[in-house]
């Protein structure tokens, strides 16, 4: 009997069937997870790098963010420099029809060089720059081409709203805007800020989404700087210097104005000067801030602290009477000369003259090593570090030589920037103490976080207040009548100062030239000053001395200065009412010829108004200067000597403070005064 | 789930049973879908928020520039040149002369 049980069909091959088809696709999954996994492996691990970058390039876009140059703020908080956002032009050349043809257009428009644009779209493929830091005019007319490959990003550009007002001082930026003077360049890291780069998430049409978050704009502004400058003072003074270089037919001028308390600078003029918002066709002449970067011989300015000293050492006092030579006076083979020849005079008389020789003489009973150290005391060849590029420091030789000590008494043989003369001055007025003198009062922070403040800063004791306040007394006596300088003085408040007139070197014909610098140096009011102003004048040609060209400069910025300081009067004037005139009817049209005789009667007539020119011929130029003064007339001198022709000629009727024009001869080599 | 209500009829699986077994897993997938909504609702309110970030940001921008440019307009018209020149000519002001000049103290 067969047996059946083992002839029925297995229960196990169906299930073993099960299995074997299971495990198979088990397995194939399992290697299909494998593949995937070792794809994933692939992708994630050796190709992530690059994958990433293609997604990145596809939705996010690097935002470049410029920061906002800090702003410069005068005393008062008014802006002088300014960052203002501008559209700037740029094209993508491949884009372009005819590259030619919109390179015609765009010239016309822009006026940037038509062969200029052409190039940049040639070596650009994508982008070049078409015209940067344009205005809104050109950015209209440029949209209404309607051309294809346009693009307008803006960039800050620095604005100077004072537009020349205090330019030497501020410096300017170039088009990246960088500083590239002033103190746009020495406050570079300061003013400049951060500039930030961020992704910005892009969706598909290009728009900007900012899914995480905007970042402080004032993270990445620049600090803010604030001056000593007045605006207003330092808009007096480079209106009055102006006119005393124009006035002069000079070649170049400077004025400081200082706090002599505080040593703060409150005006620092140049002349010629330019407008940093547009400084195409300025030279380097204009650029130059001559105030602080030149030293030159100051001339007599300088005696007023040979005097000090000397008073101070008890070397002389103020009753001494020294004999000025009349006017000449014999050093070895050298002569010195006095340009208004004097017999005996007294130490107010030598400053209020301004006598060389009896500044020599001062000065040789100071001896080399004090007369050099005094200077140097009073802060000549030293830096103040101002804060500008190019601060001059000065030379203050050693005098070996007798007739060294004796031209080094009278400010000639060393040198002293404009800067260091009215610091000194300020120890003067300042009873003796000499302030550091500052112009940047404090750098502050878009965070409001200090990074700099200037404070007052006594440097040391010159000379006692009791020296200083007799310097100051005695040198009233150059602005009174028999001065150098009666042109500066004012009428409510009592001035000090003192004239220089300096032969300039020639660096040629290693002598000096006939060349000159006219200064004059101040503080007023004289019994406390508030301000010192020092003016220089380099190369006069009209005048050449200090009290007829630099004074009335340091006149006219005095009388802005007191009233805009709140300085009360030293003395008071009266006021004189003056009643408004009535109006005239129209006077019918006269014929020149009418006109002019009647004048000429009028003249005759108004003996008050008028006088009768003097005659001056043969007259030393001080001496006549002095009598055309007293007169009310105001002299003009060509060359050097004594008077050989005038214009007017002598008895002619002129108007009071009618010009006269005195031509001198014969040469008077030393005429520092 | 039929197939057990089933069995629970014919009183083979109790109630405790079938609901200890079944709601972990439906609270789980309740739990994921909530999870998966959420996470869908907030990044469409990123990215939304981040429009109107950006368009405010845009015009935060250009309100900054206008003010910088009405500040430096202001600057501009207060340059001292400019004021005096429109004080002489259009206002015929003269500056004072030292007698003219008040001070006041307290």
């Amino acid at each position: 009997m067969r047996d059946l049980k083992n002839h029925q069909p297995s229960v196990d091959a169906p299930t073993k069937w099960m299995r074997v088809r299971v495990s198979l696709i088990g397995f194939a999954f399992v290697a299909v997870l494998c593949g995937i996994f070792a794809r994933a492996v692939n992708l994630q691990i050796h190709q992530r790098d690059r994958l990433q970058g293609m997604a990145r390039d596809q939705y996010l876009r690097d935002l470049e963010i410029p920061a906002r140059r800090g702003d410069i703020f005068d005393r008062r908080g008014t802006p002088l420099a300014q960052s203002v956002d501008v559209d700037s032009i740029w094209v993508d050349p491949s884009l372009f029809e005819n590259a030619r043809d919109t390179a015609k257009k765009l010239s016309a428009i822009l006026g940037v060089d038509q062969k200029e644009l052409l190039e940049r779209f040639t070596r650009g493929r994508r982008f070049a720059w078409v015209k940067r830091q344009v205005t809104q005019t050109e950015v209209e007319k440029v949209k209404a081409l309607n051309l294809p490959g346009f693009g307008f990003a803006k960039e800050p550009r620095r604005f100077y709203p004072q537009r020349e007002l205090a330019a030497h001082v501020i410096g300017l930026v170039g088009t990246d805007a960088h500083g590239l003077d002033g103190l746009e360049l020495s406050f570079e890291d300061e003013l400049s800020g951060d500039t930030a780069r961020r992704a910005s998430v892009r969706d598909a049409r290009g728009r900007k989404v900012l899914t995480n978050g905007v970042e402080d704009p004032l993270s990445r502004q620049g600090a803010a700087v604030t001056l000593t400058i007045d605006r207003h003072l330092q808009y007096a003074a480079e209106k009055a210097l102006l006119k005393a270089v124009d006035d002069a037919r000079a070649v170049a001028g400077m004025a400081v104005v200082l706090d002599p308390r505080t040593g703060e600078v409150l005006a620092l003029a140049n002349a010629p000067r330019f407008n940093p918002n547009a400084p195409q066709g300025a030279t380097a002449d204009h650029f130059r801030n001559r105030a602080v970067t030149d030293a030159f011989e100051p001339g007599s300015t300088f005696k007023a602290f040979v005097v000090a000293r000397a008073l101070e050492d008890k070397l002389i006092t103020e009753k001494s009477t020294f004999d000025c030579e009349k006017g000449r006076m014999a050093i070895g083979k050298h002569v010195i000369h006095d340009t208004h020849p004097s017999g005996v005079l007294d130490v107010r008389g030598i400053l209020q003259v301004s006598s060389n020789i009896c500044a020599a003489k001062i000065g040789q009973k100071l001896g080399r090593e004090r007369l050099v150290e005094n200077y140097q005391q009073f802060g000549f060849a030293e830096r103040y570090g101002l804060g500008l590029p190019g601060e001059a420091k000065g030379v203050i030789p050693f005098p070996r030589a007798e007739i060294s000590l004796a031209t080094q008494s009278f400010g000639q043989g060393l040198t002293a920037s404009p800067l260091q003369a009215a610091a000194a001055f300020g120890a003067l007025a300042n009873r003796g103490v000499l302030m550091k003198p500052y112009l940047v009062s404090k750098v502050v922070d878009a965070d409001g976080l200090t990074l700099l403040e200037n404070k007052p800063t006594e440097l040391r004791r010159v000379v006692s207040e009791k020296t200083a306040r007799t310097v100051v007394e005695m040198l009233e006596s150059v602005v009174e009548k028999g001065g150098t300088a009666p042109r500066a003085r004012m009428d409510a408040y009592r001035v000090s100062g003192k004239t220089g007139t300096a032969q300039k070197a020639d660096p040629v014909a290693r002598g000096y030239s006939d060349k000159h610098f006219a200064s004059f140096v101040g503080m007023v009011p004289a019994e406390d000053p508030r301000v010192v102003i020092a003016i220089f004048i380099d190369e006069p040609k009209t005048d050449i001395y200090g009290g007829l060209v630099a004074a009335p400069a340091f006149k006219e910025i005095a009388e802005v200065a007191m009233p805009h300081l709140a300085v009360p009067p030293s003395r008071v004037v009266p006021v004189v009412e003056v009643a408004a005139a009535p109006k005239k009817p129209e006077p019918p049209v006269k014929s020149p010829v009418v006109a002019a005789i009647e004048r000429l009667d009028e003249l005759h007539e108004a003996d008050e108004g008028s006088v009768r020119v003097p005659d001056l011929k043969g007259q030393p130029a001080r001496a006549a200067v002095t009598q055309a003064l007293t007169v009310a007339l105001e002299p003009r001198l060509v060359g050097s000597g004594r008077v050989v022709a005038q214009t007017p000629a002598a008895g002619t009727l002129v108007e009071k403070g009618a010009r006269i024009t005195l031509e001198l001869a014969g040469n008077l080599p030393s005429v520092t005064r | 789930m039929s197939v057990v209500i089933e069995a629970r009829n014919r009183g083979g699986i109790p109630l405790s049973v079938i609901l200890g077994e079944i709601l972990p897993a439906a609270l789980a997938v309740s739990l994921l879908a909530c999870v998966g909504i959420v996470h869908v609702t907030s990044r469409v309110l990123v990215v939304s928020q981040g429009y109107e970030l950006s368009r405010l940001d845009a015009q935060s921008t250009e309100l900054t520039r206008d003010n910088d440019r009405l500040k430096l307009e202001l600057a501009t018209l207060k340059a001292p040149a400019r004021l005096e020149a429109v004080a002489r000519t259009r206002l015929g002001m003269v500056t004072p002369s030292s007698a003219q000049v008040f001070h006041v103290t307290k």
